[in-house]
């Protein structure tokens, strides 16, 4: 019996016959719809200036996201590792993340930019108060769980009753 | 040597290792994505309602009962646009390394595989982004009519969504499946702490927005671009009287309203209006901003007008605004929304005549419609057989 080249692709015979009809249904339905938003975006959003707009708008969000925002998530995580003592990293990192969430929720309010002076019920609140009653709110969970994680820790130090 | 299939380049090599956190595992991504997947699930279902509602298809139905249905798909809608931020954040902090995986294209289907991801990291930024630019207003910062980009752009999301799945679904089975892998213990975030860290993330936004749509937690919901109680007359509004340019009109005293039928016209004044037969009908206003807020609104059944110039249960009316030149100045009632006793030329507001920012002197109100479909400044109803 002659061996196979070791490039040579061997035909997938583990997956279950209802999975691989699954992967083709989603695979061709998703083909469709992604077809459909090709055929129907540039035909309805006929205006030249907003499809030139909404191309920039994609490139900027994914480029701001993958190359600005996340390495700087990342980087704000290694520099966590680095100075901050285990015992609060956890906390910390949970709640820097939920704020970082807030604010990214909160931005758009925060500059007012949608506010009108004939619609005094549209963007209604102060949302730098707002965002600091939020953030308050978290940090404040925050504190409450280092504190009982602190606690906890001490008992298991001192057993004793 | 294969172009595609050559060894990683040196520097992207090393980026995809400075940042390697061992949290990252399939099943974390896998966990992650099925969350996102049935969020973005919702979104486009909901979504795909509000749209049909708006331009329905010859074979859509929209019942007008019960009232509050629009009110909950479309809270939903938003409630879990903005849920989603923080699962999309996971998620693409959990295969950002695999950006700078090499070789990207080693077969048909991981070609597919990457264009799929390409478009679906994209097109998911750029509908949750707009997303919460429109709820604020901020429509200056997109630059292209919202309406139109979000839906279309929903399909590419569901769509590169699906073929993604479908592409990496032996992965994710045997990622679910397979024994749990203990993450080594490095003092930072374990992967049971991640998930409550995004699931807090979730339900903070959840908890300070919602209030906008749920009015128990209004007084609670400090980010949400709406308050419920707030408005003229205790209500909010989307489109004031100065915005749509129809004060003058609005309040001239040769205003009528001109009710078209198959067997006549009718020409009524506001004494007119106010003279014929009065119901009272609690009604949410539900914009699709995802913002509702209930009211007791009073006026003439849209049916009885129906009735008195010739048409019947099987008619359909369409409302024209006095408001020109916008996409919102007329809208069509269906059957089953014209024919239903709760439907009103609405006159009066929470027991007020209604404010000119609400309509005055007379607006279209119906069960389970979108805020845009709720036609004000009413100058004219087209009764058709």
């Amino acid at each position: 019996m002659s061996e196979q080249p070791r490039s040579a692709p061997k035909p997938d015979t583990s997956l279950p016959r209802w999975m691989v009809w699954t992967r083709r249904i989603m695979v061709a339905a998703g083909s469709a719809a992604v077809a459909n938003a090709a055929i129907g975006l540039p035909s309805n959003l006929t205006n030249t200036q907003d499809q030139r707009h909404y191309l920039q708008f994609i490139v900027k969000a994914f480029l701001l996201t993958l190359i600005v925002l996340l390495p700087a998530v990342l980087a704000a995580g290694r520099l966590l590792r680095r100075h901050v003592p285990a015992r609060f990293r956890p906390v910390l990192q949970g709640a820097l993340f939920v704020t970082l969430m807030l604010v990214i929720v909160a931005l758009p309010a925060l500059t007012g930019k949608g506010r009108a002076p004939d619609l005094p019920s549209a963007l209604p609140r102060n949302y730098v108060h707002g965002l600091a009653i939020a953030l308050g709110a978290v940090w404040s969970a925050a504190l409450l769980l280092v504190a009982a994680q602190t606690a906890r820790r001490g008992k298991e130090k001192d057993p004793s009753p | 040597m294969d172009p595609l299939v050559r060894p990683r380049p040196g520097p992207l090599k090393r980026m995809g290792k400075a940042f390697n956190s061992r949290l990252r595992s399939p099943r974390l991504t896998s966990q992650v994505g099925l969350m996102l997947g049935v969020a973005f699930g919702v979104c486009f279902v909901t979504g795909f309602l509000s749209h049909a509602i708006q331009h329905p298809p010859s074979w859509f139905y929209w019942p007008s009962r019960p009232v509050d249905l629009y009110r909950v798909t479309q809270g939903l809608h938003v409630a879990t646009g903005l849920a989603s931020i923080p699962l999309l954040a996971v998620k693409l902090w959990s295969v950002y390394p695999r950006l700078f995986s090499w070789p990207a294209l080693r077969d048909p289907v991981k070609v597919i595989e990457r264009v799929s991801v390409l478009v679906l990291v994209a097109v998911s930024l750029l509908q949750v982004l707009t997303g919460v630019l429109n709820i604020a207003r901020w429509y200056s910062a997109m630059g292209f009519f919202f309406t139109v980009a979000h839906y279309w752009s929903a399909w590419a999301v569901i769509g590169s969504l699906l073929v993604h799945l479908g592409v990496k679904l032996p992965v994710v089975r045997r990622a679910l499946t397979a024994k749990v892998r203990p993450v080594p213990a490095t003092g930072s975030l374990t992967r049971r702490g991640l998930l409550a860290a995004m699931g807090a993330a979730s339900a903070a936004i959840s908890v300070f927005t919602i209030g906008e749509t749920f009015r128990p937690f209004a007084a609670i919901s400090v980010l949400a671009p709406r308050d419920p109680r707030v408005g003229s007359q205790g209500v909010p509004v989307n489109q004031s009287a100065v915005g749509a340019g129809v004060i003058s009109a609005a309040t001239h005293a040769l205003y009528r309203l001109e009710v078209i039928g198959p067997a006549r016209t009718l020409r009524l004044t506001v004494a007119d209006l106010n003279a014929l037969s009065q119901s009272t009908s609690d009604l949410p206003i539900t914009c699709v901003e995802g913002w509702s807020a209930g009211a007791t609104w009073s006026g003439v059944r849209l049916r009885d007008l129906v009735t008195a110039v010739g048409g019947d249960e099987g008619s359909r009316v369409t409302v024209t605004s006095l408001q020109q030149g916008s996409r919102y100045a007329s809208s069509v009632v269906d059957p089953p929304h014209a024919r239903d006793p709760l439907t009103l030329l609405a006159l009066r507001l929470n027991g007020e005549t209604l404010d000119l920012d609400h309509g005055y002197p007379c607006r279209l109100i119906a069960p389970n419609r979108p805020g845009v479909l709720q036609t004000k400044w009413l100058q004219r109803v087209v009764v058709e057989s």
